[in-house]
């Protein structure tokens, strides 16, 4: 944590959401902004066109949706096709994909089919990330190049009837038999994708009173639960398909186990580390969603503005209309700025920043909730057509909706990138508390932070790089940038370890946070895009980029003014009372 | 047995065509470029040949280093090597300028069969197919649909007017493609990794003592004077129905003297 440069130049921390809690800007991570390889560009575009062909050949998407089913001989089509092991490192027999190329390709592809976008995600994001990230080299050896085939399809099994956003509560069983060196299994996964058809699965189970009684997520163990070839395994039943809102082609069902049996040698990531291993392909996994979310927004942008430019009321265009042409130019300015956070991202992650968790969490929730307005957007500028299910976006809005509940939902998602800055925060202020008493103490054992800190003044970190054009709105987020992490430190310091319940704030600051990091990635690629094809050419973007950070800063001064007046007390008063009455107690009529 | 296939890297069939500035070819800004659909009948029949037979398959193109995502596309369906004889500073080519280009190239290779799409989608001539067979002193057979092996010889199935023919040519053999059954792969990630890696073996006109100055540009035998876009479709015409009696024959009438179709 603490820097050991005695020069301080280095951060504290490599993340650069850290950093920001920290308050400083790392203009190094942001400058020049990522672009992918050439070679990478040439692979991925051949691919998504490969893929294009694929599925206007095979996926029959409308299909898929109404019989609620994903043809089995597709899903061989995508592991020949080579979409099932894009992730999977060459050696092991797939295409070793790094994080932009993979979030380029389900940017496009996504919006084809949602369902075929889950049976690809769910295999390579969080299905067999367990043994991607913590597998031996034998396990990996094993099965990775089965998996890269698609001949197996992965699940993970982590959500319980009990345990959702809280999974660490999770109550399924891992017993040790130390006669057969195996583990017995039993328990009830729920809402499990693939789960129907899936002959790998990543199992979270807990063994009781494993590693002591202090912390509980130490009990947690995953394992790697192979079916046989028949799809079938003692101890082990699929659940009836879920009827779901959305997503309707994909596999989503319960696995339960009862004494299934499985070796101990399939333990992915040793014992104690089961919390870990969850937590961190979750975290891995989340800037895909944002990249899927870069895609379908695209796609309801195209389908806009072609209604609203041919379609004609009072005899006029309803494009020339000015709401509806706040409407466009809202929508795209948000997908901008989305594209920017998650290929700022993905090129962070392919830099080889290894602690990304906050910035991928912001690109899901901003992301997931960006493509849900602009659904609902483009419906609108259809009227009447938008709600005729001839046109895509009913299916569309069905389909996007559980984005912003699964892999973390949005409210979990809010609190964890606070609460993760925070704690950054946290370790750092004690350092300061100490030296502050022992006022001797060698300064250049300090942090950046500390040293800071006890100057009295946090940031003054300026986002130097952006092009002078930008210059104002580069001032104005450098400058919410600091106070943000100034009211980050004023509030752990007025509540100290009770700070971890205070949800009224910990929301107004991830979507302050969420803004930062939205416009700091518009200006940086904007600035590089200025870099390539001069300002002229850029202007369409620098407007983009300036109508954002305008909207955006509102949105951030609004918010850290309700930090310090709000109605919070009366929130939680008249929700009591609500809780009271059991539903609406101020009826009219009554 | 040694297959060539010839593809031509054509503007995507979906592209919106926009006529450029000279007024005698296309604005290339914001097209999207594909292998000539004909041409991926040509190379699927291509490697089929060589999975059941054995053998190698060479794609071959003539065009801008553009044309080379093109051949990568080959490379990644299962070709084995791929030639790009460069346009680049040669004027506009037309078809016999491309055809002498590509026969060649083909000289200097061991081909038992030559494929081609029977037509590029956007210029539609239709003329290299022929021409190579006349260049390379070789027999051709168009629109083939399907093909036998017989020792030393090939047995084609035409498709003609209602009927389809079956003819038989010796080997070596230009063939043109048609649209068939045995419909075009996808290239896989695993094949498009592959084929990065190999090397585009790239030909200057002059390499293969082509004088291209004197049959291009301004000296080629076909110059373009002028393209134009077809006429924009008018709007569609509703016959009110308010009356069925009136409007049907309003509608009649309308076919008769606007339309002219009855
Ligand atoms: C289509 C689909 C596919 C899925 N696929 C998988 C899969 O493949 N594998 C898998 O393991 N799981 C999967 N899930 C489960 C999914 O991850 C969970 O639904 C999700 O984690 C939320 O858990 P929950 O549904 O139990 O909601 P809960 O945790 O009960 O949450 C209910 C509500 O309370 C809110 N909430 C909870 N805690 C707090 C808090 N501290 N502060 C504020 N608000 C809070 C939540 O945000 C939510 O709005 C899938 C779910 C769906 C719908």
């Amino acid at each position: 944590m603490a820097s050991d440069n005695a020069a301080g130049t280095t951060t504290e921390s490599e993340s650069f959401l850290k950093a920001l809690y920290m308050g400083h800007i790392e203009d190094d991570l942001l400058f020049p902004f990522p672009e992918p390889a050439p070679d990478v560009k040439e692979t991925v575009d051949a691919f998504v066109d490969a893929c294009k062909d694929f599925y206007a050949a095979n996926v029959d998407s409308v299909k898929i949706d109404a019989e609620h089913f994903f043809p089995r001989d597709v899903v061989a089509g995508f592991g020949a096709l080579g979409a099932m092991g894009m992730t999977i490192p060459e050696e092991y027999g797939g295409a070793g994909f790094g994080a932009t190329a993979y979030c380029r390709t389900m940017e496009q592809i996504g919006p084809l089919d949602s369902s075929a976008a889950i049976v690809i995600g769910a295999h390579q994001s969080i299905g067999l990330k367990p043994l991607l990230l913590f597998g031996t080299d034998e396990q990996k050896r094993k099965w990775l190049p089965d998996l890269a085939t698609g001949k197996l399809v992965a699940a993970f099994c982590l959500t319980e009837p009990e345990a959702g956003s809280d999974a660490g509560s999770l109550k399924t069983t891992a017993i040790y038999d130390s006669s057969t060196d195996e583990y017995i299994l039993n328990g009830t996964k729920q809402w499990i994708s693939n789960g129907g058809f899936a002959k790998f699965f990543s199992v979270f189970a807990r063994v009781p009173g494993a590693e002591g009684e202090k912390d509980k997520h130490k009990e947690i163990i995953c394992f790697a639960v192979l079916t046989n070839e028949d799809g079938t395994l003692p101890g082990l039943t699929r659940g009836v398909e879920e009827k779901k809102l959305g997503l309707c082609g994909s596999s989503t069902c319960q696995i339960i186990f009862e004494n299934c049996r499985v070796p101990a040698a399939n333990v992915l990531g040793g014992k104690g580390h089961g919390f870990k291993v969850a937590v961190e392909t979750l975290n891995t996994g989340r800037t895909s969603l944002g990249a899927g979310s870069v895609g379908g927004s695209k796609w309801m942008l195209k389908l806009a503005i072609e209604h609203a430019t041919q379609r004609r009321q009072f005899k006029t265009r309803i494009a020339d209309f000015e709401i509806i042409r706040h409407k466009i130019t809202k929508m795209a300015a948000e997908t901008y700025a989305l594209e920017s956070m998650v290929y700022l991202t993905a090129g962070l992650i392919d830099r080889g920043i290894t602690d990304y968790s906050i910035e991928g969490a912001c690109c899901k929730v901003f992301g997931t909730e960006i493509l849900w307005r602009n659904i609902n957007e483009a419906l609108q500028i259809s009227g009447g057509n938008g709600f005729m299910n001839e046109y895509p976006y009913g299916r569309a809005l069905r389909d996007s909706r559980v984005n912003m509940i699964f892999e973390g939902t949005n409210e979990i998602l809010r609190l964890f990138v606070v609460l993760s800055g925070m704690k950054e925060v946290g370790d750092n202020l004690k350092e300061v508390q100490s030296a502050l008493k022992s006022p001797l103490a060698e300064r250049g054992i300090l942090t950046e932070y500390a040293k800071k800190r006890m100057k009295g003044v946090l940031t003054k970190d300026k986002l130097s790089k952006v092009h002078p054009s930008l210059a104002p709105e580069a001032d104005q987020v450098a400058h919410y940038a600091g106070v943000f992490a100034n009211a980050v430190d004023t509030l752990l310091r007025k509540h100290g370890k009770k700070v971890i319940d205070k949800e009224y704030q910990h929301e107004r600051l991830a979507d302050v946070l969420i803004d930062l990091y939205a416009q700091i990635a518009t200006l940086a690629r904007v600035t590089h895009a200025i870099g390539k094809k001069g300002e002229e050419k850029a202007l369409g973007e620098i407007e983009i980029a300036r109508w954002f950070c305008h909207v955006a800063r509102r949105r951030i001064v609004g918010n850290l003014k309700s930090l310090e007046r709000n109605r919070d007390e009366l929130t939680t008063r008249i929700s009591d009372r609500l809780y009271e009455a059991g539903g609406y107690p101020y009826d009219l009529w009554a | 047995m040694n297959h060539v296939v010839c593809i031509a890297y054509v503007p995507d069939t979906d592209t919106k065509i926009k006529v450029g500035a000279s007024g005698t070819s296309i604005d290339e800004a914001g097209v999207k470029w594909i292998v000539s659909p004909y041409d991926e009948y040509a190379l699927e029949a291509a490697l089929r040949a060589k999975e059941a037979k054995g053998g190698t398959v060479t794609v071959l193109t003539y065009g801008p280093a553009a044309a080379e995502t093109g051949l990568r596309d080959g490379l990644a369906r299962g070709a084995d090597e791929a030639v790009r004889i460069a346009s680049e500073g040669v004027g506009e080519a037309d078809s016999l300028a491309v055809a002498t280009l590509l026969a060649a190239q083909i000289k200097t290779m061991k081909a038992d069969v030559v494929w081609l799409g029977n037509k590029g989608v956007g210029t539609d001539a239709q003329l290299v197919v022929p021409m190579l067979g006349e260049l390379l002193d070789l027999p051709h057979v168009t629109l083939v649909t399907e093909l036998d092996w017989k020792d030393g010889s090939v047995v084609a199935h035409r498709e003609i007017e209602g009927a389809t023919e079956i003819v038989e040519a010796p080997l070596p053999v230009v063939i043109g493609a048609q649209k068939s059954k045995a419909e075009p792969r996808y290239a896989s990630l695993k094949g498009i990794m592959a084929a990065k890696k190999k090397q585009i073996a790239v030909k200057k006109p002059a390499d293969l003592g082509v004088d291209i100055a004197s049959m291009s540009g301004a000296n080629a035998a076909v110059v373009w004077t002028k393209l134009e876009l077809p006429a924009a479709r008018q709007a569609v015409k509703l016959v009110p129905a308010d009356d069925p009696a009136k409007a049907a024959e309003e509608l009649l009438r309308l076919l008769r003297e606007e339309a002219k179709v009855l």
